[in-house]
């Protein structure tokens, strides 16, 4: 069966939304949680430039999978309880912007807000607040994304010599 | 909460950052892709501090384990800037836009190109050049590194670079450690109470 480009184009917007929707912190975990586990092992296994040997690689390799799997459960659970607090917050009007507030007074929206709700006012207030909360979300998850490292780290330090050590039989590992 | 949360919101700081992000979508991916090169700088170190400290990790492996993390650390931070960086710029961002949606309907275009702006920052920055770049030249830079900075002491013990400065304490926390310093703490109590207790004799 063949896929019009139109089709394929149509195809790859409605991916794109519903990507957006997450917000660009879990945007960022997914795709790097995503390359360690699949990509990065196989670049180091299959280097040509390296010389090290098999072994050292091996081990090497299985910490990108075990770490990919324990940072992204940590960081799906973690950053699923931050931004739902966020936004109950948000809903009982506790969060509010300095900008939103001060465009409420002016009128002057920013073009690209104001483009994407077809110059409703009342509609570019709603999602002038709905971005700013978004972006809020996201550099607050930075932050916690970043403290999450050590015990995400110290956890995963513990899960993958014993999966390295269970794959790669070479009775060296002393 | 929101007592902590509103000197952030009421910012200018914070309000100005929020006002370049939403008018420019080069400028959103950038901030997406530094953010994501602050996390990866971060883990590096802790994951390099971790490495070395890993009895588990055998003595052979860890110090090509512990200089693999660092070697990518440093490598992570630069090419993630320059890949993203060129990546984020509004002329490849618009041809690419161009060939993959042309003729689509979106609800909400503005939000979908800025998406899109940030997920090819992301895939060029975090995926391309941290998965594929990163370990091609961070492996043989640990092989280097491991051979240069990685040696061994007269009783076979690595010493790990910036091992003293990532070692803030001398006493790891260990459950020995953890023992001998209350034992060393009993010990100094008692020797002060039988000093008081001379003292009011």
């Amino acid at each position: 069966m063949k896929v019009s480009p139109i089709k394929f184009n149509q195809r790859m917007a409605n991916s794109l939304e519903r990507f957006s929707s997450q917000g660009g912190e879990k945007i960022a975990n997914y795709i790097n949680a995503g390359g360690k586990f699949a990509i990065a092992p196989l670049v180091i296994l299959y280097n040509p430039f390296s010389k090290e040997s098999k072994e050292n690689k091996k081990w090497a390799a299985i910490k990108q999978p075990v770490e990919a799997i324990v940072t992204i459960a940590a960081q799906i659970a973690a950053l699923g309880l931050l931004f739902k607090g966020i936004d109950k917050l948000a809903a009982k009007g506790k969060i509010k912007f300095k900008l939103v507030e001060d465009i409420k007074k002016s009128g002057e929206f920013p073009k690209q807000i104001l483009e994407s709700v077809n110059n409703d006012k009342t509609k570019a207030l709603e999602e002038l607040n709905k971005n700013c909360l978004d972006i809020f979300k996201d550099r607050i998850g930075t932050v916690l994304t970043i403290a999450l490292y050590v015990p995400i780290l110290a956890l995963s330090n513990r899960i993958f010599p014993k999966v390295a050590d269970m794959l790669v039989k070479d009775n060296d590992n002393e | 909460m929101s007592n902590i949360l509103t000197p952030i919101t009421q910012s200018k700081l914070f309000n100005n950052h929020l006002k370049r992000v939403i008018n420019d979508d080069a400028f959103a991916a950038k901030t997406i892709v530094v953010c994501s090169v602050m996390k990866d700088v971060f883990a590096y170190s802790v994951r390099y501090k971790t490495t070395m400290d890993n009895e588990k990790i055998p003595e052979k492996r860890r110090p090509f384990v512990a200089a693999m993390d660092m070697a990518s650390g440093i490598v992570t931070a630069i090419a993630q800037i320059v890949v993203g960086f060129a990546i984020a710029s509004p002329k490849i961002q618009n041809r690419l836009w161009n060939a993959l949606f042309k003729g689509a309907e979106f609800k909400n275009i503005g939000i979908a190109k800025k998406s899109f702006a940030t997920i090819l920052a992301l895939v060029g920055s975090g995926v391309i050049t941290e998965r594929i770049l990163v370990p091609l030249i961070a492996t043989p830079l640990a092989e280097k590194m491991e051979k240069k900075f990685f040696k061994k002491t007269p009783d076979e013990q690595t010493q790990y670079p910036l091992s003293n400065y990532l070692h803030l304490s001398k006493n790891r926390p260990t459950l020995k450690s953890f023992i001998n310093k209350t034992s060393a703490n009993e010990k100094q109590s008692k020797k002060q109470d039988k000093k008081a207790l001379q003292k009011t004799i």
